[in-house]
């Protein structure tokens, strides 16, 4: 067990975190059954204020408290006990973002930030909701400098040892956000807010979008590698194996550092004024993620197979019918490992700049980051949350419970194949996303989709209960649970995998060529966008 | 004889299994569903 005030750090995260995705959830359910033409809202609750509710809550709070909750749980495990300024400053970043998220929430809820989640102008909110955002954003790096403050009292009381694999890693993921949110930060604070309170009457939206994308496209790394995190180092403590190689997965960090930020132009490919030469190079920088993301799958399959054979499994692939199915805390994070290659193989697609034309703004984007995201990434968390919940509450995850786990992956999983599936489908066939229910006067090409928006309502109506089940089984655990220790699964290396390089751990070196990356591939077009500027645009308030 | 050539076929299948084939064939797989799924879609694009 770690340090009981840790604990309850983590715990705290981690209740809000669970409190955005059942609201989240809510608004969700409500969209799909909108979408599908099966109910109507009453006039006083829109759609795209639902669509901005399930989008800041669960793509943006539910994730961050979730990842800075696991963090610090894994952090104190690993390095020990925090020290009582990282403590200290964890609290405030606590209290700044939940302040944030009460602030951004009570704004959607009232309607007047009805801007979805990506708030692109000139869509205009409330100032209090870009205020609201600005909390978040900074209770955020005050954890992150929390983290690399306990990080770096650790290294200098070790005299310089290898730090353990999870609390680098956490220090990877905190870097890369923090360099990710200055772009966020930046749009906000000198766009958004002047613009919104009316000390400056037009936004520039073509700088503004960047700026967004900056940030939007590592923070989609920002979620995934915490659910890396548990794959590298949790999983193959469960599956009763050991670690590939520590070296290989901190490489495979430092280049998701590298090669996730200076990308955010595949974002933007159908962007007018960003010319096709600066969009070419950022995606290549985009494709170059492939090789830690295979190098990540090939170490999972290396895992498995090396576990799989030790416990005599023969054949080919014997080694996959020894893996424990029946434990939810491999089960949960390995149908989010498994949804990650079409998750991965749609991502490719998206970048590419000639099919981006075929799915841009259409509801397969929708159906891919509720791959990724939705599925990979949250199927993770939860397998995570099953035994870390009780962990740190000091109780136990029983047999019954684990088998609701099962269920509820089950219900996830069928659920997402619905929506995800249909979403995916319908996109190719040009529906849109970010829209209610319409047949544009009953033409026949929209007629088309109504079926699969019925199969995007079944699978999201499946989603829905699985999260109600989620949240019994997660109550349960923090509440009712037999007491008694549960193991916090932390693998170890192989004998046999090569010593890590020290350069691994040189941050200067790492944080530089990711700086140098991000000055090449966004000077010179930032430049000419403000260069060429246009003239800018008012708000509007289409609701 | 017949004895000595089963011990060598053992040998050579748990060397086999050592040098994670089955890990091997499962990234190949992983690749190959990406670029048949790029290609499916680009399929699509050539005829719209």
């Amino acid at each position: 067990m770690i340090d009981k005030r840790d604990a309850k750090l983590s715990l705290f995260f981690l209740s809000i975190s669970f409190l955005a995705l059942f609201i989240g959830a809510i608004a969700g359910l409500l969209q799909t059954l909108v979408r599908s033409g099966t109910i109507e809202l009453p006039l006083s609750i829109g759609y795209y204020q639902l669509l901005t509710a399930h989008g800041v809550l669960l793509a943006l709070i539910f994730t961050t408290f979730f990842i800075v909750g696991f963090l610090y749980a894994g952090i104190s495990k690993t390095m020990g006990a925090l020290y009582d300024v990282p403590r200290r400053t964890g609290w405030l970043g606590f209290v700044m973002m939940t302040f944030g998220t009460i602030l951004a929430t009570i704004f959607i809820l009232l309607n007047k930030a009805t801007v979805l989640y990506t708030f692109y102008a000139p869509l205009q909110a409330s100032p209090w909701f870009y205020v609201a955002l600005v909390h978040v954003v900074v209770g955020s790096w005050l954890c992150a400098f929390s983290m690399w403050n306990q990080y770096y009292i650790w290294k200098k009381k070790t005299n310089n040892k290898l730090s353990p694999l999870f609390s680098y890693m956490a220090v990877m993921t905190m870097a890369l956000w923090f360099i990710a949110t200055l772009g966020v930060a930046a749009t906000i604070l000198l766009q958004f807010i002047p613009w919104s309170i009316g000390w400056v009457d037009k936004i520039d939206i073509l700088i503004s979008r960047t700026l967004f994308w900056y940030f939007g496209h590592p923070l989609v790394y920002f979620w995934l590698l915490p659910a890396y995190m548990c794959w590298y180092v949790v999983i193959p403590k469960i599956i009763g194996g050991k670690i590939f190689s520590d070296a290989l997965a901190r490489l495979a960090f430092v280049l998701f550092l590298l090669f996730s930020i200076p990308v955010g132009f595949h974002h933007q490919l159908l962007e007018p004024g960003i010319s096709h030469s600066w969009k070419f190079f950022q995606v290549v920088l985009t494709f170059m993620v492939i090789v830690p993301s295979l190098m990540t799958a090939f170490s999972m399959f290396a895992v498995f197979e090396t576990a799989g054979r030790k416990k005599g499994a023969r054949g080919l692939f014997g080694w996959v019918k020894v893996l424990p199915w029946k434990d939810v805390r491999f089960f949960a994070p390995m149908m989010g490992m498994l949804i990650f290659v079409p998750a991965g193989a749609g991502g490719i697609i998206n970048a590419s700049h000639q099919l981006n034309q075929v799915i841009h703004n259409t509801l397969w984007v929708t159906g891919h980051f509720h791959l990724t995201v939705a599925s990979t990434v949250a199927l993770t968390f939860f397998g995570i949350a099953y035994w870390l919940v009780p962990y740190l509450s000091g109780r136990t995850l029983t047999p019954q419970m684990n088998k609701l786990g099962i269920i509820q992956t089950i219900m996830w999983t069928i659920g997402m194949a619905f929506m995800s599936g249909a979403m995916h489908v319908v996109g190719l066939f040009g529906a849109p996303r970010r829209t209610a229910y319409t047949t544009y006067s009953d033409h026949p090409q929209a007629l088309d989709w109504v079926p699969y928006q019925a199969a995007m309502a079944i699978g999201g109506t499946i989603l829905f209960l699985a999260i109600l089940l989620l949240i019994y089984i997660i109550g349960y655990l923090a509440f009712k649970a037999p007491i008694g220790e549960m193991d916090f699964p932390l693998g170890e290396v192989e004998e046999k995998a090569t010593s890590t390089p020290i350069i691994l751990e040189n941050w200067k070196l790492w944080v530089g060529i990711s700086a140098a990356l991000i000055f090449i591939a966004y000077t010179l077009p930032f430049w000419h966008m403000i260069e060429h500027g246009p003239p800018g645009s008012p708000g509007y308030k289409f609701w | 004889m017949a004895q000595l050539q089963r011990k060598t076929n053992k040998k050579v299948k748990v060397k086999k299994e050592n040098e994670l084939l089955g890990t091997l064939l499962s990234v190949m797989g992983v690749g190959l569903f990406i670029v048949l799924s790029w290609g499916a879609v680009y399929l699509l694009y050539l005829s719209r």
